[in-house]
């Protein structure tokens, strides 16, 4: 059946498959996270090739998706929406109320398809599941390269980042468990120090420090999560163009389930959440942050055969200095039909800026046994109120950081991907080739306009192509992906350069039995141009990635180590980032 | 760097060198001795000062698998702190056996942890770094499982400006079946 939907029904594929359930995906399961030492929910970007990551400072990382306009991605938990970035707040995956630990697998999609009710292009949904029956503990850190030592009495040099050391711990009783995790992180990279240094008061060391907590209750079909956040945080704003010390604290709620009566299958969810942010009180900065949040949100999917649809209603209610109005409501519905060979998708939303939706055929193909081709052809419109963004909100008169020059349209995106799979024997190959053309505005963060937008509007094209053998214990990986703009303005263009055009992955994990993992990933990453920044050009980078993880106790111990970038390349993936040099992860587990 | 380079050499003749192993995680040799710093270390500003190792090993996977831990002094002879140097790693290595005497070498990697007595440091009182190294060495059987070894080790600090630390290092092991429950805890 055309998989042309969905992360709603996700729920629903086989929760242990490394099949992607979309044309293009991809698939990271927990023994994948294992292997490669991961010990930040963030890293999970680096083993997703199909997605582009920026992080400034290495603490956390931000998932685009080139479709259209190169943009955030989608971000899921358990195919339900997240209380993850409100208003100034700029926080990717680490974010999310979940533990490292608690990760069963992480999906991929490119699109187009239907994601937690809302029909559009690319998302990640982290799906988890309870990581030991009764206990669970987890010790990690992290080191770059690099550090003074006790040169550092002898010579002005500078200390260098720590990740750690991040805890996480948890307990279950019956169908109840709970998690903690525990972040800290020193943002001290030489390219960053003189703006982190400067946001807080001389008293206290720049730190990005926080906790998330959540407690899962799972049975019937149904799952509830309780979740809250807390964080001293310094994150890089783009709209302020540097780091900005905030204090931000999150509560939500989300339930997901899904049941059958008959024929028919119904699934869906709740989620609510209030997310405040505040100026922190070591904060040397006159910028106050300020927001506060509301959100709520429900969708529900009817399946019946070959027929499915749904309805999800979004309710945001916010507020913060020069906000005028802060309230946002917005509905979508969408229908699909999946036939053995074709599918299509209508979908539709509305909110105060207008009406949006579109649509999506897919057409599959398979000439011959192990082989298929899905075409699919695209177009939608996402209103404003779908990505609220802060420039979203900077059109409506927030000025907690300053002018904002705010204001969103609507991003109209037409897409034409053909999908193309192979099984030959051990070896699997897979190639997409896809033309997209975009129209809307882009916010480019300029450091002489740091909260413009501009329009932007043009084609683009990508293609990748990627083989995988695996035959016993031995599993390797091959992939190129080509992207970039073919035609259109300037800020179109411009936002296409910030992505890399090139780049090719050589991935093995070799199991010799089941409790130990060896992993290696070579990446060359082809290079970015930023314009407007200084130092414009960030070079192609040949990445060198080791894993090594070992299972003891009858899997009740667990211990990995992580390699970044060994060979030592510029790692920049922000001309006002840190290079982040070479690194070792060290992550030990308990699972009783 | 030629020194390491030949103990890599060493490393890898000794990996193609068919020797018996026992069975995975089948014994463990518990191990105690000094450690002596010598070599270049961080320059003049400081006299390094033996500290002991200890290092738990165990065959796995072809080779010996082990993790240790050894520490090392440092006292200043200038206007600078003192400060400890807390170094554990895990290894892997080939090892072959001739009568009563054992040749092995191991390739570890873990962190190095800097303790400096210095109390106007503001939270930097420690700093911790990665570590590389090749260490390559001798044991001989004295009976009852008991063994004397000594070794030669290269440990590759990634500093700001990349250390390499030489010890020569020595002591007493103690060689044991390992009973079946640690065995199973360490499969």
């Amino acid at each position: 059946m055309i998989a042309l939907v969905l992360a709603t029904l996700l729920a629903l594929a086989p929760p242990d498959s490394t099949e992607a359930p979309c044309p293009g995906g991809k698939v990271v399961t927990q023994s994948d996270l294992e292997a490669a030492g991961v010990i930040h929910l963030h890293d999970v970007l680096r083993l997703t090739d199909v997605l582009d990551a920026v992080s400034v400072d290495g603490f956390d990382a931000a998932p685009f998706g080139a479709v259209g306009l190169p943009q955030p991605v989608r971000v899921l938990l358990d195919g339900a929406p997240v209380a993850q970035g409100a208003g100034p707040e700029s926080i990717g995956l680490e974010a999310l109320p979940v533990a490292v630990g608690e990760v069963h697998r992480v999906v991929v999609c490119p699109g187009p398809g239907v994601a937690a009710g809302a029909f559009g292009g690319p998302w990640l949904d982290v799906q988890t599941a309870r990581p030991a029956r009764r206990a669970y503990g987890a010790f990690g850190v992290g080191n770059e390269s690099g550090d003074p030592g006790p040169l550092r009495y002898l010579e002005p040099i500078q200390n260098v980042d720590r990740w750690g050391p991040d805890v996480e711990a948890g307990a279950a009783v019956g169908p109840l468990y709970g998690l903690y995790r525990h972040r800290d992180f020193m943002p001290t990279d030489a390219a960053i120090a003189d703006r982190t240094f400067g946001a807080s008061v001389p008293e206290r060391y720049p730190k990005r420090i926080g906790w998330v907590a959540a407690a899962v209750a799972e049975g019937a079909r149904l799952r509830a999560r309780a979740a809250a956040r807390h964080m001293s945080d310094l994150p890089f704003v783009p709209e302020a163009a540097r780091e900005v010390p905030m204090v931000h604290t999150a509560g939500q709620a989300t339930v997901t389930g899904d049941r059958a009566w008959g024929g028919v299958r119904l699934g869906g969810h709740g989620h609510a959440a209030r997310l405040r942010l505040d100026r922190a009180d070591w904060s040397a900065l006159p910028l106050d942050p300020d927001w506060t949040e509301t959100r709520l949100d429900a969708g529900l999917v009817a399946e019946a055969g070959r027929i499915s649809g749904g309805l999800r209603a979004e309710h945001v209610a916010a507020a913060g200095p020069g906000l005028a109005d802060g309230t946002v409501t917005l509905g979508r519905a969408w229908a699909q039909v999946s036939g053995s060979r074709v599918g299509a998708t209508l979908a539709a939303s509305g909110a105060g800026s207008g009406v949006g939706g579109g649509g999506a055929v897919a057409a599959e193909w398979r000439p011959a046994p192990r082989f298929a081709l899905v075409l699919t052809a695209s177009a939608q419109r996402a209103l404003p109120e779908e990505d609220r963004d802060l420039g979203f909100w900077g059109g409506r008169g927030y000025a907690g950081l300053g002018a904002i020059d705010g204001g969103a349209d609507a991003l109209d995106v037409a897409r034409l991907r053909l999908d193309a799979t192979a099984h030959l024997g051990a070896v699997r190959l897979r190639a997409s080739a896809e033309g997209h053309g975009a129209r809307g505005d882009v916010f480019l963060g300029l450091p002489d306009a740091p909260g413009a937008r501009t329009g932007a509007e043009g084609t683009a094209a990508a293609g990748r192509a990627e083989a995988a053998w695996a035959r016993r214990g031995l599993s390797l990986r091959a992939s190129v992906r080509a992207q970039g703009s073919l035609s259109g303005d300037d800020g179109y263009r411009a936002a296409w350069r910030r992505l890399p055009r090139l780049g090719a992955v050589a991935e093995a994990t070799a199991r010799p039995d089941d409790r130990l993992a060896l992993w290696a990933r070579l990446e060359a990453r082809g290079s970015t141009r930023w314009d407007g920044f200084p130092e414009a050009d960030l070079p192609a980078v040949l990445l060198l990635d080791l894993g090594l993880s070992k299972r003891a106790w009858g899997d009740r111990l667990r211990a990995s180590l992580g390699g970044r970038n060994v060979l030592g390349a510029t790692e920049r993936t922000h001309p006002l980032g840190a290079a982040l040099a070479p690194r070792l992860l060290v992550r030990v587990e308990a699972r009783l | 760097m030629r020194l390491v380079s030949s103990l890599a050499f060493l490393v890898a003749a000794l990996a193609t060198a068919a020797a018996a192993q026992p069975g995975d995680w089948s014994t463990v040799a518990m191990s105690a001795g000094a450690a002596v710093p010598f070599g270049a270390g961080f320059g003049d500003a400081w006299d390094a000062a033996p500290g002991p190792t200890l290092r738990v090993e165990a065959p796995a996977y072809g080779g010996h698998a082990s993790a240790a831990v050894r520490a090392v002094w440092f006292e200043a002879r200038d206007d600078v702190p003192d400060f400890r140097l807390v170094v554990p790693t895990v290894g892997w290595g080939p090892a072959i056996e001739r009568g009563p005497v054992r040749f092995g070498a191991s390739a570890d990697v873990g962190i190095a942890w800097f303790s400096f007595d210095d109390r106007e440091a503001l939270g930097l009182e420690s700093e911790i770094e990665v570590v590389t190294g090749l260490r390559g060495g001798t044991a001989v059987r004295l009976g009852r499982g008991v063994e004397a070894w000594a070794e030669v080790g290269a440990s590759r600090v990634a500093l700001f400006d990349p250390t390499t630390l030489w010890t020569a290092s020595g002591g007493l092991a103690l060689r044991l079946g390992a009973p079946d429950w640690l065995q199973g805890v360490l499969r």
